[in-house]
């Protein structure tokens, strides 16, 4: 891979200690090609991670750990755009696009 | 969206800039003054909800992240779409020169933010539908 963000886990190390995603129902904010989210998807109940960057959502489709897929789900739109029905959400993310 | 009681997490960059680093050279720093600039803005905003009682800052933290390029050509067709970010003609040059990997090192602030149960009275599920409708239009 060409680009590695947090090679030395330290954005995980932080997650950990600030919340426990056990058991959430999820929405990351900026998801990109969801690196984080794989990370919190599995104790997490279920993670919606949008961006309004097409290519990385597609390439997050793409690597998409298979026994994630029943959890997750990755989308392109904006947060504004987002038509949710009311708390329906535990957690939201926003990962460096607040 | 958020259920009442739910958790608000905000990760972003804060000072100082990212610093420029290939193995044994410091390259430089990276010039974010116009991007910090909006990561205030940003941060008052969010302190206005605060204030307001519809958050309340629950947990806070700051951590030191690497991005690492293993080329120079992933690492420009990256930067360079960066908002806000600039830069100088003098560290692109040295990182045209440099040798891979090339480490960003930035600092970031996490935050929990907890929803309270106060409202603001005039926002609703309608004001919220007709914001989304102005920006689909």
């Amino acid at each position: 891979m060409a680009v590695t963000i947090d090679p030395e886990g330290r954005e995980l190390e932080a997650l950990a200690h600030v919340v426990d995603f056990d058991g959430l129902r999820v929405l990351d904010v900026g998801c990109g090609d969801g690196r984080v989210v794989w990370r919190i998807a599995p104790v997490a109940q279920s993670v919606l991670g949008i961006d309004v960057d097409g290519d990385l959502i597609e390439m997050g489709r793409r690597e998409m750990p298979p026994e994630l897929r029943g959890k997750v789900e990755l989308r392109e739109t904006s947060v504004v755009e987002l038509d949710e029905p009311p708390a329906c959400f535990d957690l939201v993310f926003f990962t460096w696009s607040l | 969206m958020l259920d009442e009681d739910g958790i608000l997490l905000d990760l972003h960059p804060i000072p100082p800039s990212m610093h420029a680093f290939s193995p044994g050279k410091d390259l430089g720093v990276v010039d974010e003054r116009q991007f910090f600039r909006l990561v205030r803005a940003t941060e008052r905003e969010l302190q206005k909800t605060v204030d307001g009682g519809l958050f309340a800052l629950e947990a806070e933290t700051e951590l030191g992240v690497i991005e690492r390029f293993d080329s120079v050509e992933e690492l420009f067709e990256t930067v360079d779409e960066w908002d806000n970010i600039h830069l100088s003609k003098r560290l692109r040059a040295r990182l045209e020169r440099s040798t891979p990997p090339i480490d960003f090192h930035e600092r970031l602030a996490l935050r929990r933010y907890r929803r309270t149960r106060a409202r603001f009275p005039h926002v609703d599920e309608s004001h919220h539908r007709r914001v989304r409708e102005r920006v689909s239009s």
